[in-house]
């Protein structure tokens, strides 16, 4: 069974492949995506995070939930030597770059809690798939052509592992990185990356995403990741380990 | 003034010393052909410093590594002793076995060491290989990634469409980290240039479309492979997004 659904601003895909899935299992995933929406969209006025930007909560009074996020994207922001930082320039806070990670995250973790094996999530180009494909082989994921939205430069097996890509269609050469003081003509344009699952894959795609040509060194030497990048003059580099998630 | 005798005494002499030259030089030559055990120090390549490599814990001095010896550091060098001889090569140390593997080659890396290591919880940085060659499974090189695109193919208006000259704003778009709102400057009825008046990301101060790089992508375009994936990664948010405020645009400036 197949469903798609507009939520948080993006099509997200949930495909569940076992026999016993019911329409109600589905809905009750969107439901979450939903809920998380509601809760974190900085565009939605009544959300957690925008009382908080307006100064309506202060961090005590943060659900359960926004303080796991918060300190999830804190630990990014550690990890990452500040590439990653949900504080804007204003004094607010967006923690969207960590929360479509772990909002696909929940959504696996709760088909698989219900008893599912084989599922796929997809949203905003972020994956987490599990267990086999409805041919009974792997999940195979195609890396976009950043260039040519029809084509796929590249087909990965993640083998219950989460994808992530992280990119900017629109970025030329007139970008100013304020860690070099430069305009970078070396600007990446697409930077996938395979983590542990989607949660880890998507905030390090993003805080890597952000180091230009430094970040698919720093995936390679995270443990556990492998990353995929195609700059603005359409050359594609990947890491070493990245071989073990093509197809055979 | 010399008389004719001592003229041709001194001629003389001068063919009896060009000709002991050229007898010395070509004994030499010969001399340096078919001492193949003679070292020719002063052509023979400086050892290399060994590579300085910051994730590279503090051990042992690296010896320079066979291929960095000069042609002396035969044993029977014979002659006199030289500092390029004091470097002939000692039996490797496990530890410098190790170090050398670390730094050996093939890295195809542009960012320094040290650049890579500020930020790696690993000592070892790995390689990342440049991918330049095509694979098994890639495509020919298709048309509209081998060269640069006429005007024509700058504008997406449709046949029979006509673009208005001027400079066209699209609404806000929203995608997920905020909102997007771009320019087209239509000129002769062709857009020649498209710039992002509005984007969330407060690192940049200008962004522009018109100089994105021409797409060299063909080693790694796999044709006809959207039906082999069960789905696709890509930061579409943004570029859908984008697509979709260009096009407002482009409507903006469509006429007819």
């Amino acid at each position: 069974m197949r469903e798609t659904r507009t939520i948080m601003g993006m099509p997200i895909h949930v495909a569940v492949l076992d026999g016993h899935v019911r329409r109600q299992d589905l809905e009750a995933v969107f439901a979450e995506f939903s809920a998380i929406d509601a809760q974190f969209s900085p565009f939605k006025n009544d959300s957690e995070v925008c009382r908080f930007n307006r100064g309506e909560i202060a961090e005590r009074d943060f659900t359960p939930r926004m303080r796991e996020v918060i300190a999830l994207c804190e630990k990014t922001r550690r990890e990452t030597e500040g590439y990653f930082d949900i504080a804007r320039p204003d004094g607010t806070i967006d923690p969207c770059g960590v929360v479509k990670g772990w909002a696909i995250r929940n959504a696996a973790d709760q088909l698989a809690g219900m008893g599912f094996r084989d599922f796929c999530v997809e949203a905003g180009g972020d994956i987490q798939c599990r267990g086999v494909n409805d041919q009974g082989g792997e999940w195979r994921v195609g890396i976009r052509n950043p260039f040519s939205q029809s084509q796929i430069v590249k087909v990965l097996q993640p083998r219950g592992h989460g994808v992530a890509t992280s990119g900017n269609y629109i970025r030329g050469d007139h970008i100013y990185n304020p860690h070099t003081g430069r305009y970078g003509s070396d600007d990446i344009v697409s930077l996938t990356v395979i983590g542990p699952d989607v949660l880890e894959a998507d905030r390090y795609a993003t805080a890597a995403f952000a180091m230009g040509r430094r970040g698919i060194h720093f995936i390679d030497c995270m443990p556990g990741l492998e990353a995929y990048e195609i700059d603005a003059a359409g050359t594609a580099r990947m890491t070493r380990g990245l071989r073990d998630y093509l197809p055979c | 003034m010399l008389s004719p005798g001592k003229k041709r005494e001194s001629l003389a002499g001068k063919l009896l010393l060009s000709s002991a030259l050229v007898a010395v030089s070509l004994a030499y030559g010969w001399w340096q052909r078919h001492d193949v055990q003679r070292p020719s120090l002063a052509m023979a390549p400086p050892p290399l410093a060994p590579k300085k490599h910051a994730s590279i814990p503090p051990g042992p001095a690296i010896e320079p590594s066979a291929q960095s010896q000069p042609a002396t550091s035969h044993a029977d060098a014979g002659a006199e002793p030289t500092s390029t001889q004091a470097a002939a090569p000692p039996k490797p140390s496990a530890a410098a076995k190790s170090v050398r593997q670390a730094i050996a080659p093939p890295v195809v890396s542009s960012v320094p060491p040290q650049n890579a290591d500020a930020v790696s919880p690993s000592p070892v940085p790995q390689a990342l290989p440049q991918i330049a060659t095509p694979t098994g499974d890639a495509a020919p090189p298709l048309f509209l990634v081998t060269g640069t695109p006429g005007p024509a193919a700058k504008s997406p208006a449709p046949a029979g469409a006509h673009l208005e000259d001027g400079d066209y704003v699209s609404s806000r778009h929203i995608l997920m980290w905020g909102e997007i709102r771009v320019k087209i400057f239509v000129r002769g009825g062709l857009i020649t240039g498209v710039q992002t008046t509005e984007f969330p990301d407060h690192r940049s101060q200008s962004l522009y479309l018109s100089q994105l790089a021409i797409p060299k992508l063909e080693s790694e375009v796999i044709a006809n492979q959207t039906a082999q994936v069960d789905t696709v990664s890509s930061a579409t948010d943004t570029s859908y997004v984008f697509q979709d405020a260009v096009a407002d645009a482009i409507i903006k400036a469509t006429r007819g």
